[in-house]
């Protein structure tokens, strides 16, 4: 469990134009959920990541990582082995020369015996999707492929957290859909926490649970059609995707309908029953 | 008046290796003088190879480019051609570097050999031309900006230049969706009040729905098809079963027909598909 509590971030002055990113917040993440979290650029939501394993530590509050509080150095490493985390550009974190080796990067670092290590990296590249190129260059995949090479890297950790910030900014729709594929999975088979930061509304609609972050405070949390369909939603800025657009309208036009339904396929399943 | 036409264009990138990789192929467009023009297609389908071919940046390995009737591939119009079309790249943020917003936005302005007192009011135009108020940022350094105001002061730096052409390659990619309205309603401004000619390319149909007159559609470097939104988007449905390039309330009438319901598929908005849904629910509870 993920437990965030009365977190204040402030930047040093003269560092941008807001430096209050983040303004007492609380949150509590349980093992297993897939939370997307949403907000306009500069509502706190790279720095909410980044609190989540210590990269960044609180102003004031406290993050508390299954008990550990991130701000005690002696648990960074426990930390940081519990918590994955994967960026918008998967070249600024791929080091090796081979996939394998960068999937195996981390873990040999971690002590283990080697057929441990053997096991977690055919796993973790079973799981990927990234078997047929194990022996590439990782600079010669794709956009996509390269994204879970990054989260591949994460898993072979152990990671039982996994926070992506805007990892599929980069992508084209085939990549972004295959990814969202893998993070369901993850999800569902393997238990592991999803916390995905993401502009696409599209994406986010396939949590369990959705967060609005507005000027560094939560402003919405719940299930996705709860949260898309709250009047304080459009007054963030942030836009409506088209499947809960289209319930929106519906009920406006006097049919009933379940405002749960959010995503192309509950739509399409709702329609052809 | 068009203002940008290619014949017959094919580019082979590292022609004579064994990467030799023909990105376009005999792609012919008439693009007329104020129109706004989305280009589009998924990854590889040579919509990137295509804009750059717009300012000279790339020649054609075979065919031709004539922006104002002129040829792009003879040299001496190189110069005229840099200042008519702006080319504004994928994350435009990541090549600012100036140590302020106003000498950031001014460089180019400079480089024309403009006055001084140009230059400031062209900065000031620039920046309100995206949105930005410059009394607020324009000593601040670009760096500490966030994202999606930075992606505006990249745009500000091509917009104050006044191209007639301005090309812009995935403008909104990973800005949230504040930032893409300051970018599109700068671009409909540009359109609108200062007659500026817009290519978009965008693998987002969402964007270009709202924005362009016209649409052309890339596969595989061929130009499937150049016209109205309607027909492009048939076409898009057509070539790709997966619909993935269409946005969610089009794949719906997609796979409402295809699973027999009586719906049109010849729609745009999300406005249209609301309705098709209203009459299709309409119709099962009678």
């Amino acid at each position: 469990m993920i437990q965030i509590s009365n977190v204040t971030k402030d930047y040093p002055q003269g560092t941008g134009l807001r430096t209050r990113a983040l303004d007492h917040v609380d949150l509590t993440i349980e093992p297993g959920e897939f939370v997307g979290i949403v907000g306009r650029n500069g509502s706190g939501k790279t720095t909410l990541a980044r609190l989540l394993n210590g990269l960044l530590l609180p102003s004031s509050g406290q993050v508390l990582v299954d008990g550990w509080d991130t701000a005690d150095p002696c648990h960074r490493q426990d930390i940081r082995a519990r918590v994955g985390m994967v960026f918008q550009n998967p070249d600024n974190q791929i080091i090796n020369p081979i996939v394998e080796e960068e999937v195996a990067f981390g873990v040999e670092n971690l002590n283990l015996p080697s057929a441990e290590v053997t096991r977690r990296v055919d796993w973790v590249i079973e799981l990927m999707g990234l078997s047929e190129w194990r022996h590439h260059a990782p600079h010669l995949l794709s956009g996509g492929q390269k994204q879970r090479l990054a989260i591949a890297a994460a898993l072979a950790m152990g990671n039982s957290y996994l926070v992506l910030d805007e990892p599929t900014s980069m992508l084209d729709q085939l990549a972004r859909r295959d990814l969202m594929t893998c993070l369901k999975r993850l999800v569902r088979e393997e238990k592991i926490t999803v916390i995905l930061i993401s502009h696409s509304m599209e994406e986010v609609a396939e949590a369990d649970r959705l967060i609005v972050l507005h000027r560094g405070s939560i402003h919405l949390d719940g299930s996705p059609g709860q949260v898309f369909n709250a009047p304080g939603f459009v007054q963030t800025g942030l836009k409506r995707p088209p499947i809960p657009g289209l319930v929106d309208g519906l009920l406006k036009l006097g049919h009933q309908i379940n405002q749960e339904i959010v995503t192309l396929e509950q739509m399409v399943e709702f329609l052809c029953q | 008046m068009p203002i940008i036409e290619t014949r017959d264009l094919t580019h082979i990138y590292l022609p004579g290796t064994p990467y030799q990789r023909r990105a376009l192929d005999e792609v012919s467009l008439t693009i007329e003088e104020g129109e706004f023009v989305g280009i589009i297609g998924a990854n590889g389908s040579g919509k990137s190879t295509l804009m750059q071919h717009f300012n000279g940046l790339l020649i054609p390995s075979s065919g031709k480019v004539l922006v104002d009737g002129k040829d792009t591939s003879v040299k001496g119009y190189r110069n005229e051609l840099w200042k008519q079309v702006g080319l504004v790249f994928q994350f435009p943020e990541q090549q600012i570097f100036a140590s302020t917003v106003y000498d950031e936005v001014a460089y180019g302005l400079k480089k024309l050999g403009l006055a001084r007192p140009i230059v400031k009011q062209r900065v000031e135009e620039g920046l309100s031309m995206v949105g930005l108020d410059s009394r607020d940022i324009l000593s601040l350094s670009p760096l500490c900006l966030n994202g999606g105001t930075r992606r505006q002061v990249a745009l500000a730096c091509i917009l104050a230049m006044h191209p007639a052409v301005l090309v812009l390659d995935e403008p909104t990619a990973g800005l949230d969706p504040a930032g893409c309205d300051y970018i599109i309603q700068a671009l409909q401004d540009m359109q609108r009040n200062h007659k500026t000619t817009v290519i978009m390319v965008s693998h987002n149909v969402n964007d270009l729905i709202l924005l362009a007159d016209k649409m052309a559609f890339l596969d595989q470097g061929k130009l499937m098809v150049f016209g109205s939104k309607t027909e492009v988007l048939r076409q898009m449905a057509h070539r790709d079963v997966d619909h993935l390039l269409l946005p969610d309330h089009l794949k719906l009438m997609y796979r409402l027909a295809a699973a027999g319901c009586p719906v049109n598929t010849d729609i745009i908005t999300l406005e249209q598909a609301t309705a098709e849904v209203s009459i299709l629910i309409g119709e099962s509870a009678r």
